[in-house]
C-alpha cells in the first residue's frame, strides 16, 4: 500500500519536472519569437519577456523535488565516501532531516507572505510595473515547492537506501552519468542499423 | 563582530556544510536564512524575525531569479543536449575518426576532439570524464595503448571544452559576473586553438618518444574524395551552427542570450534535413518515415535534459545569488575587498593568491559552487586592480584566466575531483597514482597557457575587441 | 544623563560611482556631522537588499531608510508619479504643499515618513541615432523606430506610438551597438557617462518629467526618534532639496552644452505645448486607473498636480 502511494507521488513528481522541461522548451519558442519580431520592426507580446522571466522561478521549484528523489542535486560525496558504511548511513539521515526541517521552515514562511500579498492589493510587481502583476503570482511557488523538497528529504531519511550513496564524487553527475548512458543503450537497441562505433 | 570574523564564519559554515554532503544549494539556503535572521530580524520576537528574514531573502531571490540574464543557462544546454539526441554530434565525432586514417595514436586525438565536444554539450567534465572513462579506456586499452595515452588526454578535455565555444560554464561565469557573454565567448576561441595544439604536440610527442604507447592497427583506409564528401557532409553543417551562433552575436542580429535559441532551431532543422529531407529524395521512404518518432524522441530529450541541469543550476543560483546580497549586507565583502586593495602588493600576486584558492577550492566542489562562491569576491577585487587594460577587457581576461584556473583545479594531483571520478571508471588495477601521472603533462600545457595568456593578455582579448572596445 | 546615539541603517538602489549615490551619501555625512551623539546613519553597501526590493523592506523595518526613486514603489502608492512627472522643482512642491500630501500618503499606505524630494532639476529627453522625424500634428514620429522602454515613461512613449523594447540599462549599450535598438529616453544627466552618445546622435529637445529620487524612513522608526534627531534629519533633507537641485541642473546644463558641442543635435517638437501634455496627462491616467482599480480616494490628485506641475 505504502509503496503504492509512493510510485504515484513519484509519477506526480515526474508530471511536475516533465512540465519544467516543456517550460524550457516553450522559452526557446518564445525567445525566437520575440527576437524575430524585433528584427523585423514587428511588435510583438511583451508579456512575453515576463513570460521568459518568471519561468525560471517555476522551473526551479516544479524540478527539485523530483531531482531531490533521483538523487540529482549537487551534493559533494567525500566525507560520505570516505567513512564506514554504518557512519555514512547515519551521516545522510541527518543531513536529509536537516534538509527537510529547512525546507519546512520556508514553506511555512513564505506561505505566511504569500497570504499577506493576497490580501494586500498594492503589493505589485514594482520591476515590471507596466503589467498587472500581483506579488503573490511569483510567491506562490516557494510554498509549494519548498513544501513538496520537504517531504522528498524526509523520505530518505526512512528509505532503506540512504540519499548519499558513498560513491566519490558530485551527485548530479553520477545521476546525468547513469542517465546518459541509459539513453545510448536505449539508442541502440532502437536503432536499425547499429553501423559506426 | 569584526568583518573577518563575519565573513569566517559565514564561508565556514557553506563549506563546512558542503563538505558534509548537504545539497550544495541549500547549504546556501541554511546559511543565508541564519544570517538573515539576524541582519534583517529586528523585532525581538523570533516568530516575526524569521518572518522578516525569510521574506527579505524572498523578495531578493525573485529579482535574483526571474531576470532574463538567465536565460543563456537553459538554452546552451538547450542546443546542446539537441546536438547529442539528434545523433548529429555523434555523426560528426564518428567522421572526425574516419578522417583520421592511420595517424599514429589516433584514439588519443579522437578522445581529445570527441571529449570537447561531449563536455561542451553536457556542460560538465566530471559527467564526460566519467563518460569516457568508461567507454574509451577499454577500447583503447584493447587495442594496446598504454594508459597515460587514453586517461590523460580524457582528463585534459574538460579545459578544452570550457574554452570552445558554446561553453555553457563560460555563459554561466558570464552571467553571474555580469559581462558581456558574446565577448567572453569570442576570447575563448584563441586560446582554445593553442590548448588543442598543445594537446596534439603533447600526444605526437609521447607516442613518438615511445613506440609503444600506442601501437598502430590496420584501418580501412577511405579514399580521399570520400574524405572530403564526408567532411562536407558531416563536419561542416555541425561547425556552421555553431559559427552561426556566434555570427548572430557579433552582427547584434541576437544578443549573446538569445542567440542559444537561433542555435537550438539550426540544429532541429539540420535534423529535419540531414534525418528527413536527404532520404527521402534519395528515395529511402522507410528510414524517412522512422524519422519522425525519433525526432519526437530527440526533442523530448533534449528538453528533458536541459530542464535538469537548468533545475539543478538555479536551485544553485537561488542560494549563492542570495548569499552574496548576504555577504554585501553583513559588510563582510566590502570590508574584504577594501582590505585586499589596500595591500601595496601587485595585482599579480593578487592573481595568483586567487588562482591558489580555486586550486583549493577545486578539490571537492564542482565548477558551478566555485564560481557561485568566487565571483562576488573575485570580480569587484579584479576591478580594483589596474593591468594597464581597459576595464571591460580586464574583465574578459580574467573570465578566461578563471576558467582555465577552475579546470586545472580540477585535476591537480594529489587532490583534484576528476581525478577521484577517473579512478571511479577507470578499469579495475588502474593506481591513482598512474592517473596522476596521465593527467601533469595535460595539466602543464593548462598552466603553460594561463601564463602565456597573463604575459600576453591579447591571446584572449583580441579576437573578442576586434572591432574596438 | 545624555541619552545614547540612535544608529539607524540606510540602503541605496545604485552602484557608487552615479551622481544619485554620491548626492546621498553626502547627505548622510552632513546628518552624521550634525547628529554626533545624537543620531548616526550606518549606509549598508550596494546590492544588500535588491533595488525593487528596498521600499518594501523599510515599509517593513528591516531596515530604516532609503533614498530611492518614487517610481519604484508606485504600484504601493500611486500618486508617487506625481513626483516622477513634476514640472516644478522640489522646493516649488514643498511651498506648495504637494510633498506633505505626500508625506501624508506614505504615512497612510505605507508606514513611512516621506522626508524629502531629493532629485529635482535633473530631466528626461528622447535621444536617437537618426534625426527624429515630426508629423502634420507637430508631434514626433516614431514609426519604425526601435525605443528602449522604462515604466516610467513607457505609456507616453506608447501614447506617441512607438515600439518599444525592455532592455536593463547595462545591456542598451550594446543594443545600440549593434542595432538591437536605435533610440532611448534617458536623464539630461548622465548619457555621457554611460558612453551612450556615441551611438545616439540626435535629440528631441524638449525635457519631460524628472527624477524622482528620495529619502523616506520606516514610520515606527521615526516617531520613536527623539525630536532633536527628527529635526536633524528632516531639516537637513529640505536644506538638500535645493542644494542637489542646483547641482543636478547644473550638471545638466554642462552636459548638455558638452554634447551640442561635441556635435548633437537637438530637435525641438513643433507642437512642444501638446507634447508636454501628452506626457503627462498619460502618466495621470495611468495613475487614475491604479486608484480606480484599487478603489482608493483620489481626492489628492488635482491637489499634487496642481503642486508639482507649476
Ligand atoms: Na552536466
Ligand atoms: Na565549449
Amino acid at each position: 500500500m505504502l509503496s503504492l502511494v509512493d510510485r504515484i507521488w513519484e509519477k506526480f513528481l515526474w508530471c511536475l519536472m516533465a512540465l519544467a522541461s516543456l517550460y524550457v522548451g516553450l522559452i526557446m519558442v518564445a525567445i525566437i519569437y520575440m527576437t524575430t519580431s524585433r528584427a523585423m520592426g514587428w511588435s510583438y507580446n511583451p508579456m512575453t519577456f515576463t513570460f521568459i522571466e518568471y519561468g525560471f522561478l517555476y522551473i526551479m521549484f516544479l524540478g527539485s523535488p523530483w531531482l531531490i528523489r533521483t538523487r540529482s542535486h549537487v551534493y559533494i560525496e567525500m566525507l560520505t565516501a570516505a567513512v564506514p558504511d554504518k557512519v555514512r548511513i547515519l551521516l545522510s539521515r541527518l543531513i536529509c532531516l536537516t534538509g527537510a526541517a529547512v525546507c519546512l521552515i520556508w514553506a511555512w514562511y513564505t506561505f505566511r507572505i504569500f497570504l499577506e500579498q493576497w490580501d494586500d492589493p498594492m503589493a505589485f510587481d514594482e520591476l515590471r510595473a507596466q503589467f498587472d502583476l500581483r506579488l503573490w503570482v511569483s510567491t506562490a511557488i516557494f510554498p509549494i515547492g519548498f513544501l513538496l523538497m520537504s517531504i522528498e528529504f524526509l523520505r530518505f531519511v526512512f528509505t532503506a537506501e540512504p540519499m548519499h550513496t558513498g560513491l566519490a564524487g558530485v551527485a548530479s553527475d553520477r545521476a546525468e552519468l547513469e542517465e546518459t548512458k541509459r539513453t545510448l543503450i536505449a539508442e541502440q537497441s532502437t536503432s536499425s542499423k547499429a553501423g559506426g562505433q | 563582530m569584526e568583518w573577518y570574523w563575519t565573513l569566517a564564519l559565514l564561508l565556514g559554515s557553506i563549506l563546512f556544510l558542503m563538505f558534509i554532503g548537504l545539497p550544495v544549494g541549500l547549504a546556501f539556503i541554511l546559511v543565508n536564512t541564519v544570517a538573515a535572521v539576524v541582519l534583517f530580524g529586528r523585532f525581538g520576537d523570533l516568530d516575526i524575525n524569521m518572518l522578516e528574514g525569510i521574506h527579505q531573502l524572498t523578495d531578493n531571490a525573485f529579482a535574483n531569479i526571474t531576470i532574463f540574464a538567465i536565460v543563456p543557462i537553459p538554452m546552451f544546454l538547450l542546443m546542446g543536449e539537441m546536438f547529442f539526441h539528434t545523433g548529429l554530434a555523434n555523426k560528426m565525432f564518428n567522421a572526425v575518426e574516419q578522417l583520421m586514417g592511420r595517424v599514429p595514436a589516433r584514439l588519443s586525438y579522437v578522445t581529445v576532439a570527441g571529449g570537447t565536444v561531449f563536455a561542451t554539450l553536457s556542460g560538465s567534465s566530471m559527467g564526460s570524464t566519467a563518460l569516457l572513462g568508461t567507454l574509451m579506456i577499454p577500447e583503447m586499452s584493447e587495442r594496446g595503448y598504454k594508459k597515460k595515452m587514453s586517461i590523460g588526454p580524457i582528463l585534459g578535455t574538460g579545459g578544452l571544452a570550457m574554452l570552445i565555444p558554446p561553453s555553457a560554464l563560460a555563459v554561466l561565469l558570464g552571467t553571474l559576473a555580469e559581462l558581456d557573454i558574446g565577448r567572453l565567448l569570442i576570447a575563448g576561441i584563441i586560446p582554445g586553438l593553442i590548448l588543442a595544439s598543445f594537446y596534439i604536440v603533447l600526444i605526437f610527442v609521447q607516442a613518438t618518444l615511445d613506440k609503444d604507447a600506442a601501437p598502430a592497427y590496420d584501418v580501412v583506409q577511405v579514399p580521399l574524395a570520400k574524405r572530403l564528401a564526408l567532411v562536407m557532409t558531416d563536419v561542416v553543417p555541425m561547425i556552421s551552427v555553431i559559427v552561426m551562433v556566434i555570427l548572430l552575436i557579433m552582427f547584434g542580429i541576437a544578443t549573446p542570450s538569445e542567440s542559444a535559441a537561433y542555435g537550438s532551431l539550426g540544429v532541429i532543422l539540420l535534423s529535419i534535413i540531414y534525418l528527413f529531407i536527404v532520404p527521402l529524395l534519395r528515395g529511402d521512404v522507410a528510414a524517412a518515415k522512422a524519422f519522425w518518432p525519433q525526432f519526437g524522441r530527440a526533442l523530448w530529450r533534449s528538453m528533458w535534459g536541459a530542464g535538469r541541469v537548468t533545475v539543478i543550476a538555479i536551485f544553485i543560483l537561488f542560494g549563492s545569488s542570495l548569499f552574496s546580497n548576504v555577504l554585501a549586507a553583513s559588510q563582510a565583502s566590502v570590508s574584504l575587498i577594501e582590505w585586499v586593495t589596500s595591500f601595496d602588493v601587485s595585482g599579480y600576486a593578487l592573481l595568483v593568491i586567487m588562482f591558489g584558492v580555486l586550486l583549493l577550492l577545486g578539490m571537492f566542489m564542482d565548477q558551478f559552487a566555485m564560481m557561485l562562491l568566487t565571483v562576488p569576491i573575485f570580480f569587484p577585487i579584479v576591478q580594483g586592480i589596474d593591468f594597464g587594460m581597459p576595464m571591460n577587457m580586464q574583465m574578459i581576461w580574467f573570465a578566461v584566466i578563471m576558467l582555465l584556473a577552475m579546470e586545472i583545479s580540477f585535476t591537480t594531483p594529489p587532490f583534484g575531483l576528476l581525478l577521484f571520478v577517473m579512478q571511479g571508471v577507470a578499469p579495475p588495477g588502474t593506481r591513482f597514482s598512474e592517473i596522476c601521472m596521465a593527467a601533469l603533462p595535460f595539466m602543464m600545457c593548462a598552466m603553460l597557457l594561463v601564463a602565456l595568456i597573463v604575459i600576453f593578455p591579447s591571446i584572449a582579448l583580441w579576437l573578442p575587441f576586434l572591432g574596438g572596445g | 544623563t545624555q541619552a545614547a546615539e540612535t544608529k539607524l541603517t540606510m540602503i541605496h538602489p545604485f552602484p557608487g560611482f552615479l551622481q544619485y549615490t554620491k548626492n546621498c551619501l553626502n547627505l548622510v555625512a552632513v546628518i552624521n556631522q550634525r547628529g554626533k551623539g545624537v543620531v548616526n546613519i550606518e549606509m549598508l553597501p550596494f546590492n544588500s537588499i535588491k533595488m525593487f526590493q528596498q521600499p518594501t523592506a523599510v515599509s517593513k523595518g528591516r531596515v530604516d531608510l532609503v533614498c530611492t526613486p518614487a517610481a519604484f514603489y508606485a504600484r504601493a502608492i500611486p500618486e508617487n508619479e506625481a513626483i516622477s512627472t513634476a514640472s516644478s522643482s522640489a522646493m516649488q512642491a514643498r511651498a506648495a504643499g504637494g510633498t506633505a500630501i505626500i508625506d501624508g500618503l506614505h504615512q497612510k499606505h505605507f508606514n513611512t515618513k516621506y522626508l524629502g524630494w531629493t532629485s529635482s532639476g535633473n530631466r528626461f529627453r528622447i535621444y536617437m541615432k537618426d534625426a527624429p522625424k515630426f508629423g502634420s500634428d507637430g508631434l514626433p514620429d516614431f514609426a519604425g523606430v526601435k525605443m528602449r522602454d522604462n515604466p516610467i515613461y513607457g505609456a507616453f512613449l506608447k501614447a506617441l506610438k512607438a515600439t518599444t523594447h525592455n532592455l536593463p540599462s547595462s545591456a542598451v549599450f550594446s543594443a545600440l551597438e549593434k542595432g538591437v535598438v536605435d533610440s532611448s529616453a534617458w536623464a539630461t544627466l548622465g548619457l555621457q557617462g554611460l558612453k551612450w552618445d556615441k551611438f545616439l546622435r540626435h535629440a528631441v529637445a524638449e525635457e519631460f518629467y524628472q527624477t524622482d529620487i528620495g529619502w523616506m524612513m520606516n514610520l515606527d522608526k521615526w516617531n520613536k526618534l527623539s525630536p532633536a534627531a527628527q529635526k536633524i534629519i528632516q531639516g537637513a533633507v529640505i536644506e538638500f532639496e535645493a542644494l542637489n537641485y542646483y547641482i543636478l541642473s547644473g550638471m545638466a546644463g554642462v552636459e548638455k552644452a558638452t554634447l551640442m558641442k561635441e556635435g548633437m543635435k537637438f530637435h525641438a517638437v513643433p507642437a512642444a505645448d501638446k507634447f508636454l501634455k501628452m506626457a503627462i496627462d498619460s502618466a495621470y491616467d495611468r495613475m487614475d486607473g491604479r486608484l480606480g482599480k484599487a478603489g482608493r480616494d483620489k481626492s489628492s490628485v488635482s491637489k499634487l498636480r496642481a503642486a508639482f506641475q507649476q
